[in-house]
């Protein structure tokens, strides 16, 4: 059973954000006239997000698909999937966070797989 | 769309203006998809809608997609390019686009990227609220890539590509394929998408859809390609990760359908991503004055074309409702809805997704000790209303019993309580909420408590035997059983498997449950030394005497003990003793420190090989002293190596009478014999005496004279008596030797001799003087010639004993002996 739900956000901020290999960089903060989009049981992703507040108080988590991976998958000659996969060292994407400001930390699990100790991979600070 | 067309929609949308393609329902609960055009020129934008119009119907076409489409919100934000294409595609190298897309993303032909900042900065600008973005390029070059953005041209397998990638996107599903993507993070413990495992078992994680029949893993080529299995290689890896379908998934090849495994994943990510409730009233919790009438309602989404079943409880019991409940407002109430999608697209919802539920609190302001009628308190009664203790009776508590009783007025109302008397509660305080007809309610609580303590189960005092001088490593087994917890760990000290030195140790063990409740127990452990040292004895052995006392003998014992290590030996006969000639049997004990004995023996023989050396006279020649021969002694000794005395037996014996000849003595000691011999010899003559001397007279020229036989005697054989010349032969006158021989058998001889004196006339002897006289002529005795008077002489050749005769003669003697 859910607890009692809170009443809704009405809105959230939708913050862009670079990485890349100097680091993580805020490109650009709006509000959204929407409550902050949540999952009704968390997902597990090779990429962690915590935004804190000024006391360092984790407000807001999510795992999120890695967005630096881009993958081309398109039809080979026999019908088959021609895979290739890229890592990018430089990729943009986009986190959904409680209107308030805080530091926005990302996490990744090492390629040594999904239980393996999270490395950071870069943090910033986000001012609705 | 004719180009006016087209204008005239340009102008109606404005550049970036976002047309809706598929409207869902209110963002806020319903999964947004924007789609951004690039390439795509102002004359372009009719096409834009037509292409992404494609795309999206081609997408729910595909199941799980179609059954779902409601939940879906899908806009299109005509992004507005100076030119079409994408960078080295159908038109050319390099175009001027707005998102910037181009082929030969990274070397890959068909990788269609664009510039994220500018597809963020845009979808961002239209459409803020969106959840996934995909970005249709205006190019007819087959192409398109998935990650954080989808992109594909207009080519017409390009919507697989989408399709496929949304299955990463939303569905969180795996490629199954087996290209290598190297670095890419391992399973740990199971794979996290839906159609991905370690566990190629009959615990697969999608078994719900596994037949019966289909084995697990599953064979490829086997003729199972049309079911779902366990089929090894997916995840970029052709061992160790299995997929469900042999090679008919969409996230395995383009073009076919997702199998029912990926559908389901894909399910359960839609429903995640959505409240089963566009809203509902209120909107939070809620306060009434008492006995105000409170109506709870929901509006539900739709799911899959089908209706929800909702499950509304107050307190805890079940109502009968639908999509909204009214309820008296008693008290503090809290209210629950749940609402349950069903599909047979879903056989597996482990994290029960497929139900969602609500909370409604309702705060009464004065709460109502009774049952609101009409609007108004009525007082209700209770009794018996008290808190329950039990104890617990099992691992799933305790079955408990109560019977409150309500009344109004004078009438008895009907009291329904959760959980009912007679339900089993855990092992805790679970609070009973009783409701009368008419809504009045008490509260109070069933503990049920767990007072007992595990029952202990240890092993009897146990006894080993010591391995070493640490003593034994002792294993045994305690369990504990709780009537409440079940198995319960025990702890032991010493723990099994410790080692427990020589003696008794007491081993203190305890288990607990979870509510702290102890049971302690002990047993004993006795290590004892019962095993008699190991004694290392030489095997039996033997020895050349070597002296007449034996010989000296070495020899090593030792003796070990698994507990005190090296045991001093104790030996009947030590190492370096003189051991006699046969065999000696050494008796060796060694006893530990416990008293534990060991003994054994072994036996020393000591050998005697050499034969005895018969020392021998030499050979022995005796006289024989009669016919039967002689007595012969000699003396026969024998030696050994042992210089032990060694007895000598000869036959015949020393002191035998031998008979004449050359007898064979054989002599033996022990092994040894030898030979001696023994000769008896007849070397002696016999006795001859001749008869007296004869005096005839003479008859004529010759006279014939006999005599009187000699005597011949020999001690061994007869002896032949021989007359040189013979009685009776005829002599001359004078005096005539007569030689007498006697020989013996071995040849042996004597020989003796008288006269025959032929005369004319006869001397006369004077017996008494001895004086002969021959007509007046003296004769003396050692004439040497007898003239006319025979004489005997004696046997020993000596001049001796006269013999007086009856004639006067003179005498003279020779003798003389001859052997054989």
């Amino acid at each position: 059973m859910q607890p009692i739900r809170p009443a809704p956000d009405t809105s959230h901020l939708l913050v862009t954000l670079e990485l890349s290999p100097t680091g993580l960089r805020v490109l650009g903060v709006q509000t959204v006239a929407q409550p902050l989009p949540r999952l009704r049981v968390p997902e597990p992703g090779r990429w962690h997000l915590a935004f804190r507040d000024a006391a360092n108080q984790v407000i807001h988590a999510h795992d999120m698909a890695p967005a630096n991976e881009r993958r081309s998958e398109t039809t080979g000659p026999d019908g088959r999937i021609s895979p290739s996969h890229e890592t990018l060292d430089t990729t943009v994407f986009v986190a959904r966070l409680p209107v308030t400001a805080g530091t926005l930390t990302l996490t990744a699990d090492s390629v040594a797989g999904l239980d393996a100790t999270p490395v950071e991979l870069g943090h910033v600070a986000v001012t609705p | 769309m004719s180009a006016v067309g087209a204008l005239s929609l340009l102008l109606a949308l404005g550049a970036n203006e976002v047309e809706v393609l598929r409207d869902g329902g209110s963002p806020s609960n319903r999964i947004d998809v924007v789609i951004l055009g690039d390439g795509y020129r102002t004359q372009d934008q009719a096409q834009l809608t037509s292409d992404a119009t494609n795309v999206v119907n081609q997408l729910f076409a595909a199941t799980p997609w179609k059954e779902y489409e409601s939940l879906f919100n899908v806009s299109l934000v005509h992004v507005v390019s100076n030119e079409n294409g994408a960078d080295n595609g159908t038109y050319g190298a390099t175009r001027d686009t707005a998102l910037g897309a181009y082929y030969n993303c990274s070397g890959i032909d068909r990788a269609l990227c664009i510039n994220y900042g500018l597809v963020y900065s845009a979808a961002n600008a239209a459409v803020p609220t969106y959840d996934f973005i995909v970005v249709v390029v205006n190019d007819p070059k087959y192409g398109g890539t998935g990650g954080s953005v989808a992109t594909l041209s207009i080519h017409s397998l390009a919507p697989e590509i989408l399709i496929h990638e949304m299955g990463h996107t939303i569905g969180k599903l795996a490629d199954e394929y087996t290209d290598a993507y190297p670095a890419y993070p391992s399973c740990s413990g199971d794979c996290p998408e839906a159609n991905a495992t370690l566990n190629a078992t009959a615990t697969v994680k999608w078994s719900k859809w596994v037949d019966a029949t289909t084995p697990v893993p599953t064979p490829t080529g086997s003729g199972y390609s049309a079911k779902v299995g366990v089929f090894e290689g997916c995840r970029y890896k052709t061992t160790g990760v299995y997929r469900p379908f042999e090679h008919n998934c969409r996230m395995d090849i383009l073009g076919v359908p997702f199998c029912s495994v990926c559908s389901e994943g894909q399910v359960l990510k839609f429903a995640n991503l959505v409240s089963f409730f566009d809203s509902h009233t209120p909107a939070g919790p809620t306060a009434v004055s008492a006995c105000a009438q409170a109506t709870f309602s929901v509006t539900p989404l739709v799911l899959d074309g089908s209706p929800l079943a909702y499950a509304w409880t107050v307190n805890g019991v079940a109502q009968s409702a639908g999509t909204s409940l009214t309820v008296d407002a008693t008290s503090n109430l809290t209210v629950t809805v749940a609402a349950t999608h069903t599909t047979a697209l879903v056989r597996n919802d482990p994290s029960k997704l497929l139900t969602d539920t609500l909370t409604f609190p309702l705060v009464t302001s004065t709460p109502c000790d009774g049952n609101c009628v009409a609007g108004a308190c009525v007082p209700v009664v209770w009794a018996n209303v008290a808190n329950v203790v039990v104890e617990a009776t099992g691992p799933t508590g305790a079955v408990a019993s109560f019977a409150p009783t309500a009344t109004q007025g004078a009438t008895a109302l009907t009291v329904t309580c959760v959980p009912a008397s007679g339900s089993t509660f855990g092992v805790s305080a679970t609070p009973v909420t009783c409701t009368a007809a008419g809504g009045s309610t008490r509260t109070f609580s069933v503990t049920v408590s767990d007072t007992g303590a595990p029952t202990l189960t240890l092993p009897a005092n146990q006894t080993a035997e010591a391995t070493s001088g640490s003593g034994a490593a002792v294993t045994f087994t305690a369990s504990a059983s709780d009537l409440v917890d079940g198995a319960r760990v025990v702890t032991c000290t010493p723990a099994s498997g410790a080692t427990f030195p020589v003696g008794t140790t007491t081993v203190s063990c305890r288990a607990s449950d979870t509510h702290s409740n102890m049971a302690t127990g002990s047993f004993t452990v006795t290590v004892q030394d019962t095993m008699a040292p190991t004694l290392m004895l030489p095997a039996d052995k033997s020895v050349d005497v070597m002296g007449p006392a034996g010989v000296v003998v070495t020899f090593v014992v030792s003796a070990t003990d698994t507990v005190d290590g090296s045991v001093a030996v104790t030996c009947s006969k030590t190492a370096g003793q003189t051991f006699a000639v046969g065999t000696t049997t050494v008796t060796c004990t060694a006893t530990d420190a416990h008293s534990n004995v060991a003994s054994g023996t072994f036996k020393v023989t000591v050998r005697d090989t050499t034969a005895p050396t018969i020392v021998l006279p030499a050979d022995v020649t005796v006289e024989a002293t009669s016919s039967a021969g002689a007595v012969a002694t000699f003396t026969v000794t024998a030696t050994d190596a042992a210089h032990a005395p060694v007895a000598v037996t000869c036959v015949p014996a020393s002191g035998s009478t031998f008979s004449l000849g050359v007898t064979h003595v054989s002599c033996t000691a022990g092994t040894s014999t030898s030979e001696l011999l023994v000769t008896v010899r007849d070397t002696t003559a016999p006795v001859v005496t001749c008869p007296a001397n004869v005096a005839a007279l003479e008859t004529g020229a010759m006279t014939n004279v006999s005599f009187a036989g000699a005597v011949a005697v020999d001690a061994v054989t007869a002896a032949t008596v021989t007359y040189s010349p013979a009685s009776g032969s005829a002599f001359a006158r004078g005096v005539t030797h007569v030689t007498v021989t006697a020989t013996d058998v071995a040849g042996n001889s004597a020989t003796c001799d008288f006269v025959v004196d032929v005369e004319d006339h006869l001397v006369t002897f004077d017996a008494g003087t001895g004086a002969a006289s021959d007509g007046g002529t003296a004769i003396r005795p050692d004439a040497g010639v007898v003239g006319r008077c025979g004489c005997t002489e004696s046997t020993n050749g000596s001049l001796g004993l006269w013999a007086l005769v009856a004639m006067a003669l003179v005498i003279r003697s020779r003798s003389r002996a001859k052997q054989g």
